[in-house]
């Protein structure tokens, strides 16, 4: 866990740190935005935008706090913004989408004030690999392409000559087995 | 809404191709419903994780590198201040112009630009002289005040990322001081590479050329594109 030192001394140090913040919480950092509803085109763009207010806040960061923590909740702020800038909604998911999801998880942070200290996102990546494994090879194929290569779903069907909703029935029941999987690995929930 | 229909609208949803009339339904259905919405919430970022480990332009060091760019230019933005500007009134009043630095010496670029410049301002005569046809002249363009400007920021797609226009167009986002620009590119020599990269993320570059305002928007005429690695 990366912890910084006091005091600052130089704005390389500053670099320093939040690189390592960086190298330590950028996947879960992305995958939390997108939890909360974040667009996926503007998923990146926002987790280097929390990254970025952390570089400049860093002096506020209480240092016996978990840094991902303290990172998640600086996203949630940025995302919560969105909201209020008319111009920006595109950056959420549409038809409401992006808004229930981070009323959601508003509700569930006062529940909780600090839920986001459990978005266990190593032992998520490692049992999404191990379930992956697990996949007969032409459906591995299947989402690798789908992700790797960018493919939709229409262009997939077209190249295998079968219908759109077809392929994308394909991909989900592909998505379920490996959710499934992981979450027998995993043992809880994870969002 | 049945579950058959919930993992419908799912699959689309996480195949990025879920029309807003069907996120609406997607709410819908989702609303109370507890143990849907944390299924939802599960599977966007089981799927994110996944996509940043298998799509090269998500990696992790493609993410470093987009936000190493955005950090030195935010730290440039902090250390310096623009030296020159031809002419400071052509930033239009309601939308601040970037401070850009500029090149401390005068590099060869500079005569290339100033050829160019004598170049572009001997095809506008020849394109607007009055010609003797019996076509009605067409009014005389006064070409905008522009300013020479040397800049790194992020080439980025103004439908695909920025959501800005209809149709794809490359531009830089520049950010200083915790503002953010954004200069429309025109250039006839973009990188092949770089239309689609800017599409998919955000790409570290250094571009350099003349900024002017026309209707409203910073353009940015390129003399010079060069990705950042």
């Amino acid at each position: 866990m990366v912890r910084a030192t006091l005091p600052l001394p130089s704005a390389d140090a500053r670099v320093a740190t939040v690189e390592a913040l960086v190298q330590e919480h950028q996947a879960g950092v992305r995958a939390f935005l997108r939890a909360l509803g974040v667009e996926a085109a503007w998923v990146d763009d926002l987790a280097q935008e929390t990254f970025l207010v952390a570089y400049r806040k860093l002096d506020d960061w209480d240092r016996g706090r978990d840094a991902g923590q303290w990172l998640r909740g600086i996203a949630r702020h940025l995302a919560v913004n969105e909201r209020r800038k008319a111009a920006r909604r595109a950056r959420l998911l549409a038809g409401g989408l992006g808004d229930l999801l981070l009323e959601h998880s508003e509700r569930e942070r006062e529940r909780d004030p600090e839920p986001d200290a459990a978005a266990p996102t190593a032992e998520l990546l490692e049992a999404l690999h191990t379930c992956l494994q697990e996949l007969p090879e032409a459906g591995r194929d299947l989402l690798r392409r789908r992700y790797a290569d960018g493919e939709r779903a229409e262009s997939l069907a077209a190249q295998m000559e079968t219908r759109a909703d077809a392929m994308r029935q394909k991909l989900l029941r592909l998505r379920l087995l490996v959710k499934g999987c992981v979450e027998r690995k995993i043992g809880r929930s994870w969002a | 809404m049945t579950e058959t229909r919930y993992h419908e609208l799912l699959g689309q949803l996480l195949d990025g191709s879920l029309s807003d009339v069907a996120a609406d339904e997607l709410r819908q259905g989702l609303e109370n419903q507890k143990e849907r919405l944390r299924d939802l919430r599960e599977h966007l970022m089981l799927w994110e994780l996944f996509d940043q480990e298998h799509t090269p332009q998500r990696s992790a060091e493609a993410f470093t590198h987009g936000l190493q760019a955005r950090l030195r230019a935010e730290r440039a933005g902090t250390e310096t201040e623009t030296e020159t500007e031809t002419d400071p009134a052509a930033a239009p009043a309601e939308i601040p112009a970037p401070r850009l630095k500029l090149p401390s010496q005068p590099g060869p670029w500079r005569w290339l630009l100033s050829s160019a410049a004598v170049v572009l301002f001997a095809l506008t005569v020849a394109v607007f002289w009055p010609r003797r046809t019996a076509q009605p002249t067409p009014p005389v363009v006064v070409p905008p005040v522009a300013r020479l400007v040397s800049l790194r920021g992020e080439a980025v797609c103004t439908h695909c990322i920025l959501s800005l226009t209809k149709q794809c167009q490359l531009a830089i986002r520049v950010h200083e001081h915790g503002h953010e620009e954004v200069l429309v590119v025109n250039c006839p020599f973009v990188p092949g590479d770089l239309k689609h990269a800017c599409c998919k993320a955000p790409v570290p570059i250094l571009a350099e050329g003349t900024v002017h305002t026309e209707n409203g928007r910073q353009l940015l005429v390129a003399t010079r594109l060069e990705v950042q690695h």
